[in-house]
């Protein structure tokens, strides 16, 4: 008896399960109905961006965007790179460490080849910047990471920090690091990390994801689309 | 622009020095589109790439690799695992009997590590892989200047 008691429990719990999550559903679908939903009312002050989001894009678009929290890490030039230098700006910013041969050089070759085209229209590359956050400052040194990032492009900047300053930036995008050592290499330790590339709008606000596999042709289209939509040209 | 270089063999590789190996051919492996891409000038690790084409029945393991121009290459891929990209060694790659094998970037790499110099767009390096019966394949990549590797990953 004592076993058909606990079936019952159980069956009884999982159809609380499922009512719950069929109503998260319905919720989320509503919510997302009602986020698609045309201009609403800006809280935020400045130049206003438009809502909603662009259509037909290989990108992950943030409805609203998310406020990029206060962090604090050193650019390539040794100055502070904080919040305050996404404001006024497209970001693109990358996650990555020099000693990766083959994932980040390669995002970065991309990205330069996106920056090399933004160019083709002075409108879209103005205001536009190019970050590459070393999640491996125990060996990317400032120096390092300045002739590393001007390799690919000399307006693309360089930024690392402790790694307690790291995770302020990391964690709100949701990009994962972690470093791990095969005995069997000689490579030391390598570093795995998230490979999306995050664009933050001119109001410091996370606005889209790009996920691998990158291509300059998909992003290039995207950020324009994006920023032609935000900005109503 | 291929470069199609025989697989050569030092059937008694132990015990001869590689530079006094004679050049026995061994048809059947060919190294195509071989390429390093250039690194700044400050890198520890840089990669190369090259498709190998076996002409032969059987597959060929390719265990290791060395170039005078690095301390030390290895066999390396790149995997990108729920949106994390992980680098890891591999102990050998196999070339398909009637097949092909390709490195290329974001993907399976030749791991070229401590430059003994500086490359630039322009170099040579010469590459030889080690492969399981003994045998070795040797070819010369150039250093090439890759923007988005536009040359390999597009279509």
């Amino acid at each position: 008896m004592t076993d058909n008691k606990t079936k019952t429990t159980k069956t009884t719990a999982i159809v609380l399960l499922a009512v719950v999550a069929i109503a998260s559903l319905a919720l989320g679908l509503w919510l997302s109905q009602r986020l698609h939903q045309g201009p609403g009312h800006e809280a935020s002050s400045g130049p206003a961006l438009r809502e909603g989001i662009p259509k037909g894009l290989h990108a992950t678009v943030l409805p609203h965007g998310k406020a990029v929290a206060p962090f604090k890490l050193t650019d390539s030039n040794g100055k502070p790179f904080d919040v305050d230098r996404l404001r006024g700006k497209w970001s693109f910013i990358f996650f990555g460490y020099t000693n990766c041969p083959d994932v980040c050089p390669l995002t970065l070759s991309i990205l330069n080849g996106v920056y090399q085209k933004l160019q083709n229209t002075p409108a879209d590359v103005a205001n536009t910047q190019v970050v590459f956050v070393s999640v491996d400052p125990r060996r990317d040194t400032i120096p390092e990471l300045k002739k590393y990032v001007h390799f690919f492009n000399p307006h693309f900047i360089g930024a690392t920090g402790p790694i307690k300053q790291i995770n302020d930036i990391t964690k709100q995008f949701g990009i994962l690091y972690s470093y791990t050592k095969d005995p069997k290499s000689k490579a030391g330790y390598t570093v795995n990390h998230s490979a999306q590339i995050i664009l933050v709008d001119p109001q410091a606000r996370e606005r889209a994801i790009f996920s691998p596999p990158h291509k300059i042709d998909k992003i290039t289209t995207a950020f324009r689309k994006i920023r032609h939509y935000y900005e109503g040209s | 622009m291929k470069r199609i270089k025989t697989l050569t063999g030092i059937g008694l590789a132990g015990l001869l020095a590689l530079t006094a190996a004679p050049a026995l051919a061994a048809a059947g492996l060919s190294a195509h589109e071989p390429w390093v891409r250039e690194a700044p000038p400050m890198a520890r690790m840089l990669a190369g790439y090259v498709t190998l084409k076996n002409a032969t029945g059987q597959p060929v393991t390719i265990t290791g690799a060395e170039s005078p121009a690095f301390g030390a290459v290895e066999l390396h891929r790149s995997v990108i695992k729920n949106g994390v990209a992980h680098m890891i060694k591999q102990d050998h790659v196999t070339v398909p009997a009637h097949g092909k094998f390709s490195f290329e970037p974001g993907g399976y790499h030749l791991m070229l590590m401590q430059p003994k110099h500086p490359l630039k767009a322009g170099d040579n390096v010469k590459m030889t892989l080690r492969l399981k019966d003994g045998r070795t394949l040797s070819f010369t990549m150039p250093v090439r200047k890759a923007n988005g590797g536009a040359m390999h990953m597009n279509h």
